[in-house]
C-alpha cells in the first residue's frame, strides 16, 4: 500500500514537472515592464490634398523618416538637425498631450513655421510609441491661397 | 567654360542637338558627383502635337501633354523650390537655371554662417533635383542675364520666365560718415568669410577694441558671433582660411549691437539669439535697463505673436551693462535700443597705420516708439549719446536691384506682382514712368505677360529659407494655371531667333523651342 502510494505521488509529480517542461514555461518574477509583443505603431498621415495614408511603423521611428519611407510628401530640408521648419505637421487634438512637450528648440523653429496652429509639430521631433496607435496627422497646406483663415505669416 | 565645351564640340563635328551637360561652369567648386561635365547627344523626341502646333498658339486642351520650357534666373532657394514645385506638378516642365555665378545656391552658401553647417543641408536637395532630373532640370552657371544675354532674348526661347534672382544689394544709413575706412557691411563681411568671389578682395581692419554693428536681425547677430567667437571653434568649419587667420589676429572684445527701435521690434529669430545668449564665453548686457520697458502698444503687439514674444522673452533677461564685473576678461557683448545712428565720427588725430579705420564713434539719437500698435514709429527725443567704436557694420536688411526689361519697385526693392505673375504700370504712357521703372512694352515686348517672379525680389528679403517653399509654390501655381489656359504662348516664330553658324545643323521645327538651343547658345558666345 505505501508503495503503491509512493509510486502514485512520484509519478504524479513526475507528470506535474513534466506538464510544466512540456508547456516550457518555468515561471519567473520579474520587476520590470512586461515585453509588449506589438512593436509597431499604426497611424495615418492626411495629405495637403486630403488623402490619407496608413502607416505602420517601428516604435522609436520619427514621423519625418516614417514619412519618407512610405513616399508621403513631406521636406526634411536640414535632415532632422532643428534647423528649419519645413517637417511642420498636425497631430492630432487627442493625441497632442501624448508626445513629450517641444523643446525650446523645437519651439524656435516652430516659431517660423508656415501656418503654425497650437497642434502643430515638428514631424522630425515626434517619435513614434505605441499611445500614438491610431493618430492622424495632417500635413500643413503648402500656400497661402489653402492656409487657415486668419494667418499671419511671421514677421522676420 | 562655355566656350571651351562648346568648341570642343564644334571640332568634334557634331551634327545633333546641343551637347547638355548637368553644369556648365567651373567644375572645380562643385562636389565629386559633379566634377564631371559631359557631352552627350540628346535628340528631342517630338510629341505629334508639338510638331504640329508649333507655330500655333496653343489651346489649353493640346497643353495638358506639351512639354513647357521655363527659365529660372538665379539659383537660390527660390529659384530651386520653383523648379522642384512645377517638375512636380507638371512633369513635362523643362527648366533651365540661369545663375551670375559659377556656382549655385545663393545665399545658402553664402550668406549662413559657417557655423551652421546644418542649415547648408538644403543643398543635398538641390542637387539632387538637379541629378535626378537630368533629363528636363539643367543648371547653366557664370552667365548674368541682363548682361550676357537679355530678358529679351530668353522671351524667344522659354514660354515663361521666372526671376528669381533675390536682393543683391543692401539699404544704407545714408548718415555722414558712412563712406569712411571702418564702416563696413554686414553682409559682404559674411559673405567673405564664406569664400564668394565677389569678396575676396575685402579688408576688414579688425584690430581696435570695440565693433558697433548697426541692425537688429540675425546677419547682425552672426557677425557679433564671428568677431566674439572662440577662433579654434571657427577654424573647424567650412571658413575660408584667410578670414581665421584675419580673425586670428583681430583685438574686438567688445560688440555693441546698436537698434533705433525697442526690443519688441527687433528682427531676431528666437534660435539664433537663444545661441548667442547662450554662449559662455561671452557676456551680454543691454546698456541701461529702461531700453527694456514696453509701451502698450508693445505690449498688444507681443501678445498677438508668438515667435516675437519668446524672442523678447529671451531679450528681458538681460542684465544691465552697470552691473558688469570690471575685472572680467570675457568679451561683451551690448545691446542697445531706442538708438538711431547719426553720425560715424572720426579719430581727430589720424591712425598712424595706413589704409586703416580711423572711426572713433557713433553718434546717437535716444528715440522713443509712438502710434497705435503694428503701426509704431521711432520718433527722435533729441538727446544724443556717443557710442565709442574702432570698427561698424551696416546690418540694416538687403535690397533687390532691377533688371532691364522688368517693372521694378524702388522704395520696396521687388517687382511689381500678383500671386508671382510680374504686373506692370497701368498706363506708362500717361504718367511719366520712373527711371528705374521702364516701360516694359518699349523694351521687351516678347517677355510682356512671360515673366513671373518668386523669392525675394517678390515678397521683399524677409523670412528663412523655408519661407521660400510656400512662396514659390504660389509661383508655380500660378504660371500652370496661366500655361493650362492658354496665355502661355509658345514664342512666336517672327523675330526669328538669331541664326546660328553655319557650322551647326539645320533646325528642324521641334527645335525652336530648345532651351538650351544652339541659336541662344551661339549667341552667348558672341557675347
Amino acid at each position: 500500500m505505501l508503495a503503491s502510494k509512493l509510486i502514485k505521488a512520484t509519478t504524479t509529480t513526475l507528470l506535474t514537472r513534466q506538464s510544466q517542461y512540456k508547456h516550457g514555461i518555468v515561471r519567473r518574477f520579474s520587476l520590470t515592464q512586461p515585453v509588449l509583443q506589438a512593436k509597431k505603431v499604426t497611424f495615418t498621415f492626411i495629405n495637403k490634398d486630403g488623402t490619407k495614408k496608413q502607416i505602420t511603423e517601428d516604435i522609436g521611428m520619427h514621423l519625418l523618416d516614417c514619412a519618407h519611407k512610405h513616399d508621403v510628401d513631406l521636406e526634411g530640408a536640414c535632415e532632422a538637425s532643428l534647423a528649419c521648419s519645413t517637417c511642420h505637421v498636425y497631430i492630432q487634438d487627442k493625441y497632442y498631450d501624448k508626445i513629450p512637450e517641444p523643446t525650446d528648440e523645437e519651439n524656435d523653429m516652430l516659431d517660423l513655421a508656415f501656418g503654425f496652429k497650437e497642434n502643430s509639430r515638428l514631424g522630425c521631433q515626434v517619435l513614434l510609441t505605441p499611445e500614438l496607435d491610431g493618430m492622424e496627422v495632417t500635413l500643413p497646406p503648402a500656400t497661402r491661397n489653402m492656409a487657415v483663415d486668419g494667418y499671419k505669416p511671421p514677421k522676420h | 567654360m562655355i566656350i571651351t565645351t562648346l568648341n570642343r564640340a564644334r571640332i568634334m563635328g557634331y551634327n545633333h542637338h546641343i551637347l547638355k551637360s548637368p553644369l556648365i561652369g567651373c567644375k572645380q567648386y562643385l562636389s565629386s558627383s559633379w566634377s564631371h561635365f559631359y557631352i552627350i547627344k540628346r535628340t528631342y523626341s517630338s510629341s505629334p502635337s508639338s510638331s504640329s502646333t508649333s507655330t500655333t498658339t496653343s489651346s489649353s486642351s493640346s497643353s495638358i501633354n506639351q512639354p513647357f520650357h521655363v527659365c529660372v534666373v538665379g539659383s537660390g532657394p527660390s529659384g530651386f523650390y520653383a523648379t522642384e514645385s512645377l517638375l512636380t506638378a507638371y512633369p513635362k516642365t523643362h527648366v533651365t537655371i540661369f545663375e551670375r555665378l559659377p556656382i549655385p545656391f545663393g545665399l545658402v552658401r553664402y550668406g549662413v554662417a559657417p557655423e551652421h553647417p546644418e542649415v547648408k543641408l538644403v543643398q543635398k536637395k538641390f542637387e539632387k533635383l538637379l541629378t535626378d532630373n537630368q533629363n528636363s532640370c539643367y543648371f547653366v552657371g557664370n552667365v548674368k542675364v541682363g548682361k550676357d544675354i537679355s530678358i529679351e532674348e530668353l522671351s524667344h526661347h522659354y514660354h515663361a520666365i521666372i526671376l528669381a534672382y533675390g536682393s543683391d544689394s543692401e539699404k544704407l544709413l545714408w548718415i555722414p560718415g558712412e563712406k569712411q575706412e571702418g564702416v563696413y557691411s554686414a553682409r559682404q563681411f559674411v559673405s567673405w568669410l564664406n569664400g564668394h568671389p565677389d569678396f575676396q578682395h575685402h579688408k576688414f581692419d579688425l584690430k581696435g577694441k570695440a565693433a558697433a554693428i548697426i541692425g537688429q536681425g540675425n546677419v547682425a547677430i552672426d557677425v557679433a558671433r564671428i568677431l566674439l567667437r572662440d577662433i579654434d571653434h571657427l577654424s573647424s568649419t567650412d571658413i575660408t582660411e584667410y578670414s581665421v587667420s584675419c580673425l586670428r589676429n583681430s583685438s574686438i572684445s567688445e560688440v555693441h549691437m546698436i537698434g533705433r527701435r525697442g526690443p519688441a521690434q527687433a528682427s531676431f529669430t528666437t534660435k539664433e539669439l537663444r545661441e548667442i545668449l547662450t554662449l559662455k564665453e561671452i557676456e551680454t548686457y543691454v546698456a541701461d535697463d529702461d531700453m527694456l520697458s514696453l509701451n502698450s502698444s508693445s505690449s498688444l503687439e507681443l501678445s498677438d505673436d508668438r515667435s516675437r514674444r519668446r524672442m523678447f522673452d529671451l531679450l528681458s533677461k538681460l542684465k544691465p551693462l552697470r552691473t558688469a564685473d570690471p575685472h572680467s576678461s570675457k568679451k561683451k557683448l551690448i545691446f542697445h535700443f531706442n538708438r538711431k545712428p547719426e553720425e560715424f565720427l572720426s579719430r581727430s588725430e589720424p591712425n598712424k597705420e595706413e589704409g586703416g579705420s580711423q572711426l572713433s564713434g557713433i553718434k546717437v539719437e535716444k528715440t522713443r516708439l509712438e502710434g497705435e500698435h503694428d503701426h509704431q514709429k521711432s520718433i527722435g527725443t533729441g538727446e544724443h549719446e556717443i557710442i565709442p567704436c574702432d570698427i561698424s557694420f551696416r546690418s540694416i536688411g538687403y535690397k533687390g536691384t532691377s533688371m532691364p526689361g522688368v517693372p521694378f519697385d524702388n522704395k520696396s526693392g521687388t517687382v511689381p506682382n500678383h500671386l508671382g505673375r510680374v504686373t506692370y504700370p497701368e498706363s506708362p504712357s500717361s504718367s511719366s514712368p520712373s527711371p528705374s521703372s521702364p516701360s516694359p512694352a518699349e523694351e521687351s515686348p516678347t517677355a510682356v505677360g512671360k515673366l513671373y517672379v518668386a523669392g525675394w525680389l517678390k515678397r521683399g528679403p524677409t523670412g528663412i529659407i523655408a519661407t521660400n517653399k510656400w512662396d514659390a509654390e504660389e509661383t508655380a501655381q500660378t504660371i500652370l494655371s496661366d500655361w493650362h489656359s492658354g496665355k502661355l504662348s509658345h514664342p512666336p516664330s517672327s523675330p526669328s531667333p538669331p541664326s546660328p553658324p553655319s557650322s551647326t545643323p539645320s533646325a528642324t521645327d521641334n527645335t525652336k523651342l530648345t532651351p538650351l538651343g544652339i541659336p541662344l547658345l551661339h549667341k552667348l558666345l558672341q557675347a
